[in-house]
């Protein structure tokens, strides 16, 4: 489903990613585990289209297409969906007015007639039930005086509504309390499926304890330097990222 | 000879004639004449003047003079008004004329100024202080063929809103001139809706609106421009507060990608606090695109104790339009307990578009609370981006951001009707032009 074959990335002239390689299968579950500033973030902004980042190497191929060639809406159009770790506020848009856009741009995309308006609504209560926010949500706009919880809820409720094919979550678990971090592995778990794969990108071993992924890697200084399973995650709990790289 | 000298001589024998043909009674012809000798005195408004600075109205006059004549157009023979306005009670207008009976109820009536009494006239035109500082207020009082007053008896409570359609039919120059007397304790809600027939063509449209609220009174009035493709409009609003009176006022004007060179629109607002506890609200909101030229200015005067006032404007400029925000709140010597506020946010969409923002202070009292701020800024990358990776194309995410940002500078007029309506109105330039010419 993803294949990304020696990436290097920049910005503003510093190169974060220094030659990075991932494959994704339909249906798996990957983490990414590392410490702050280690390219992380810039995976995720760079899988997203994010016009400040420059690709400086290597490439990336997202359902049998060069996805770097490809603007921001038609990775998401093609069935990439990008979690934010913080997720900007958009005053005087409605988050049911945004939903709508959002779902029906990519049915658009599709050939297929916008949403009813009706089943529209019908499936953001269903959605907005799973990742338990209240229905006043609606109307709020988007992310607009949300807590750092709700914005990741509300993340969640965007992903559930889009149904796509490669979800990445950037650090969906961080100020999370236990709650609402069952909350984030409910909805990834209720969504796994054999033609659907989740990248998780997270700093602590907390989240693979709600969502079981199936290859674990840890990323340093741009690279991927160890993948395995949920051992990997263990032995970092255990030595922390220092002790993995000596 | 500059621009104001020569537009205004060619003015000066219209309104003489008209002056002289005055049937009405005699206080109606003192206000009339009081207004011609200050404007002679003041001449029209240009660049000369501060609160004029970026709309050099003398220069807009003549401009207009070279092709058209500047008497008001007469009474046509065609009264029909399109207008998709939500129901309400419909008060229609065709250049400036009354096209429909005046109605009239227990609550309220529309009559024509001269024949009020005259202590009630005298008692009325002599209320604002802010209309007899604006130049333009003057040449309208002195030229209007009719001025009509819309009074809301004392303690009236009119739920259904007073849907005025101020309707240019054609080319040519059309004054529109209203009172709104809203007596001690009434409350009500006028909306005045400027549009124009498709083949209007060049018009000038000179319209002023007077405000008089008494004690307790409350009126939500909204000003919507849709003026054709090739208007200009000056306009005029003034109002005085009484004791406990509540002004909230709505003021829009959308984009429209048609305008042609000389789609220029200055709206004036000129707001006196007179007495204690008076209270202004203004949201404001407009969307520029093309070569459209769009200006508010607003001046409010805190004249007494404990009186609020809260202006928020959201202006938008696309293409290779103009957007100015302007204005100040005096707050007078020896007043207690005055708050006010003065913000304007604007977006600019083009490198080839203008925003001038300068909302003011001029504050003579020690016990104060005001600010005054403005911001002019484009649209957020990062907003933008969170959109687009959600699969809503560019120019969509623009439409969505621009509609959200405007959407600050709507009021809430308390009918859910109307709210929708003119929301539709100030966003409906962006939907037809794909998010307006950017």
């Amino acid at each position: 489903m993803l294949n990304i074959e020696n990436l290097r990335a920049a910005i503003e002239g510093k190169e974060i990613l220094q030659g990075l390689d991932l494959h994704i299968r339909p249906g798996e579950v990957h983490a990414i585990m590392g410490p702050n500033g280690s390219g992380k973030s810039t995976l995720t902004r760079v899988l997203s289209g994010d016009p400040r980042y420059q690709v400086t190497g290597g490439g990336v191929d997202f359902l049998g297409a060069n996805l770097l060639e490809q603007a921001p809406e038609q990775r998401a159009r093609n069935g990439l969906f990008l979690s934010y770790q913080y997720p900007v506020a958009i005053p005087g848009v409605s988050n049911i007015q945004f939903l709508k856009a959002a779902v029906n741009a990519q049915r658009e995309a599709q050939n297929l007639p916008p949403m009813d308006a009706l089943q529209m609504l019908e499936r953001t209560r269903e959605g907005i039930k799973r990742v338990s926010l209240d229905e006043s949500f609606m109307q709020r706009p988007v992310n607009e005086g949300f807590s750092g919880g709700e914005k990741k809820r509300n993340e969640l409720l965007q992903m559930l509504l889009l149904e796509p094919r490669l979800c990445v979550l950037d650090e969906a678990d961080s100020g999370l309390d236990i709650d609402a971090l069952k909350v984030v592995g409910e909805v990834v778990n209720g969504m796994r499926e054999a033609n659907r794969s989740f990248l998780l990108i997270t700093h602590y071993r907390r989240l693979l304890d709600h969502i079981a992924p199936d290859h674990v890697h840890i990323l340093t200084a741009g690279k991927i330097i160890a993948s395995g399973g949920m051992e990997l995650a263990e032995q970092l709990e255990r030595s922390g990222y220092r002790g993995l790289a000596a | 000879m500059g621009a104001a000298q020569s537009v205004l001589e060619q003015y000066v024998p219209l309104i003489a004639a008209r002056l002289e043909g005055q049937t009405g009674p005699e206080w109606l012809y003192r206000w009339r004449a009081a207004a011609f000798a200050r404007l002679q005195r003041s001449g029209l408004p240009g660049k000369h003047r501060e609160s004029w600075h970026y709309s050099a109205a003398d220069l807009w006059l003549q401009q207009f003079a070279e092709h058209h004549a500047l008497a008001p157009q007469a009474r046509g023979a065609d009264n029909a008004v399109a207008t998709d306005l939500p129901a309400g009670r419909s008060l229609p207008f065709v250049d400036g004329y009354l096209a429909a009976a005046a109605p009239e109820d227990e609550t309220f009536s529309l009559r024509p100024l001269a024949q009020l009494s005259e202590q009630e006239g005298v008692a009325l035109l002599a209320q604002s202080r802010a209309e007899q500082t604006d130049p333009l207020a003057d040449l309208i009082t002195a030229l209007a063929p009719e001025t009509w007053v819309l009074t809301v008896k004392a303690g009236a409570q009119v739920e259904l809103p007073f849907v005025l359609s101020q309707f240019a039919s054609r080319r040519g120059s059309h004054f529109a001139q209203l009172l709104i007397w809203l007596q001690a304790d009434a409350s009500a809600t006028v909306v005045e809706d400027f549009s124009a027939a498709q083949a209007a063509g060049e018009y000038l449209y000179l319209s002023q609106t007077a405000l008089k609220l008494e004690q307790g009174s409350r009126l939500t009035y909204t000003r919507c421009n849709r003026d054709g493709a090739d208007a200009q409009h000056l306009g005029v609003t003034t109002a005085r507060l009484g004791r406990d009176a509540q002004l909230r006022l709505q003021t829009l004007e959308s984009g429209r990608g048609d305008a042609g060179l000389r789609n220029r629109i200055r709206n004036g607002f000129h707001i006196e606090l007179a007495e204690t506890g008076a209270e202004f609200i203004a949201r404001g909101a407009f969307a520029a695109d093309d070569r459209q030229h769009i200006d508010y200015h607003f001046t409010v005067d805190h004249c007494a104790d404990h009186g609020r006032c809260d202006i928020q404007v959201q202006g938008l400029a696309a293409a290779k339009s103009r957007g100015i925000v302007n204005g100040r709140i005096y707050i007078a010597q020896n007043t207690r307990g005055n708050d006010g506020q003065f913000t304007s946010h604007n977006l600019l969409l083009s490198s080839d578009a203008e925003i001038d923002a300068k909302p003011e202070l001029e504050i003579y009292a020690d016990e104060v609370k005001c600010a005054h701020g403005a911001t002019v800024g484009q649209l957020d990358a990062d907003q933008l981006l969170y959109l687009q990776t959600r699969g809503i194309d560019r120019d969509s995410a623009v439409v969505l951001l621009t509609e959200g940002f405007l959407k600050a500078g709507l009021l809430d007029s308390g009918n859910a009707d109307l709210n929708d309506y003119f929301q539709r109105q100030l966003l409906a330039g962006l939907e037809k032009s794909g998010g307006m010419t950017v």
